[in-house]
């Protein structure tokens, strides 16, 4: 497992000692926290939720969101069981200048909105939906990397990326378990805003964990203001988490992470929306990985 | 590292998209008077589960989602300080076209 936890810009030493915390007991949960973040207050036990379904440490516990029960309430928005996001006040501050507003425009000329994280110094990662899609040209034709955007304020400046990565899955199938992709900077962008750490945790690891979402919703602020969100993670499978953490659309590629004992490590990559959950890609070994490979690249 | 994670880049040969499966969402987005409306945010809503990615619009006012699974989505247009939204089903590997008509006019608003 120390293999599969990378270093932030965070604290260096200490990090050090929370990789030694995950390794030391992999099979049991991580004591995490939701983030502190005025006028957030995690949802009580009324809230709509999904039905946890058990599962042991290696077997699949769902196979895709739509094999989650929700009651016979079918709703029509991703946003579950209430709206309680907020707004993050001052996006200069830890962790959420790592986040970056996407601007992407693709090479049939037509843009999207999307949301990515530094994980080094010229490194963004994403959503493979947010560097390649399919029926508009493949990989764009360049993204706009704004880390901490704040309306129109943008307290890092920005950044063009014209080098993009994405695993063969996405590109050749659009399999939903391979979603992710990285931006590659000509300037390190990410020196100043610093960036995550992550990791490929167990299943006991993020079982009933408090994960944190934040990211650029198109419907708040036309996806120019950063809001957070936290929930329990509910699911997961050997590629995905599931979690019912309010998202929408312009939020895909944010990262999902944890707070644990204050180091922030990012464990997922949302990437979809619907009535029933939300989604991620999991960081799984084979995913940190190639994260690795990217942000030394 | 199986061949899905193959890392790929965009610095490589031509990298020509293969077509995707699924149906498909595309459509205009118009002001009250009729005039297409630029850089609209459109994004997908569905019991099917969505990429939680948003298009803007582009001067034509047009937008389009494809590689999509059969169930119901909502269309959500955000322009301004309003929002307009359009129901539909999809069915397997079809195209559908609608058209949202919102109550600002069609000159669009300023990039971020």
């Amino acid at each position: 497992m120390n293999e599969h936890l990378s270093r932030s810009s965070e604290e260096p030493r200490a990090a050090a000692v929370f990789e030694k915390a995950i390794v030391a007991e992999p099979a049991q949960p991580l004591a995490t926290a939701v983030e502190d973040v005025p006028g957030y207050q995690k949802p009580g036990q009324g809230t709509a939720r999904l039905r946890v379904i058990a599962g042991d440490e290696k077997g699949i516990l769902v196979r895709d969101a739509a094999d989650v029960a929700f009651g016979n309430r079918l709703l029509m928005e991703s946003v579950i069981g209430g709206d309680d996001r907020v707004a993050i006040r001052d996006t200069r501050q830890l962790p959420w200048r790592f986040i970056c507003a996407l601007r992407m425009h693709m090479r049939d000329g037509s843009d999207f909105v999307g949301t990515g994280w530094f994980i080094g110094e010229k490194t963004v990662m994403t959503a493979g939906h947010c560097v390649f899609v399919h029926d508009h040209g493949g990989f764009p034709e360049r993204i706009e990397v704004i880390p901490g955007l704040d309306r129109t304020f943008r307290p890092f400046g920005s950044a063009v990326g014209r080098r993009f990565r994405a695993p063969q899955g996405w590109i050749d199938n659009a399999d939903t378990n391979v979603d992710y992709g990285a931006i590659q900077l000509d300037t390190p962008l990410g020196r100043r805003t610093g960036f995550f750490a992550f990791g490929a945790l167990s299943d006991a690891q993020l079982r009933e964990t408090d994960a944190n979402i934040s990211g650029y919703p198109g419907d708040r602020d036309q996806a120019s203001r950063q809001y957070f969100h936290a929930r329990t993670i509910q699911q997961t499978n050997p590629t995905r988490l599931f979690y019912d953490i309010d998202t929408f659309g312009g939020q895909s590629g944010s990262p999902i992470f944890l707070n644990v004992s204050g180091r922030r490590v990012a464990v997922g990559i949302h990437t979809t929306g619907g009535s029933r959950s939300n989604s991620g890609t999991r960081i799984t070994a084979d995913v940190f990985n190639n994260m690795n490979t990217w942000r030394n690249e | 590292m199986s061949d899905e994670h193959r890392s790929r880049s965009s610095e490589d040969a031509d990298e020509t998209p293969k077509a995707v499966s699924g149906a498909a969402i595309s459509g205009v987005v118009r002001g009250a008077s009729g005039a297409p409306l630029r850089n609209a945010l459109v994004s997908l809503d569905s019991d099917a589960g969505v990429r939680d990615i948003a298009q803007k619009t582009g001067d034509d006012g047009t937008f389009r989602f494809a590689n999509l699974r059969a169930g119901r989505y909502v269309v959500n247009v955000h322009h301004g300080g309003g929002s307009s939204q359009a129901h539909l089903t999809v069915d397997e590997q079809q195209e559908h076209e609608v058209t949202i008509t919102t109550k600002e006019e069609g000159h669009g608003h300023e990039d971020v």
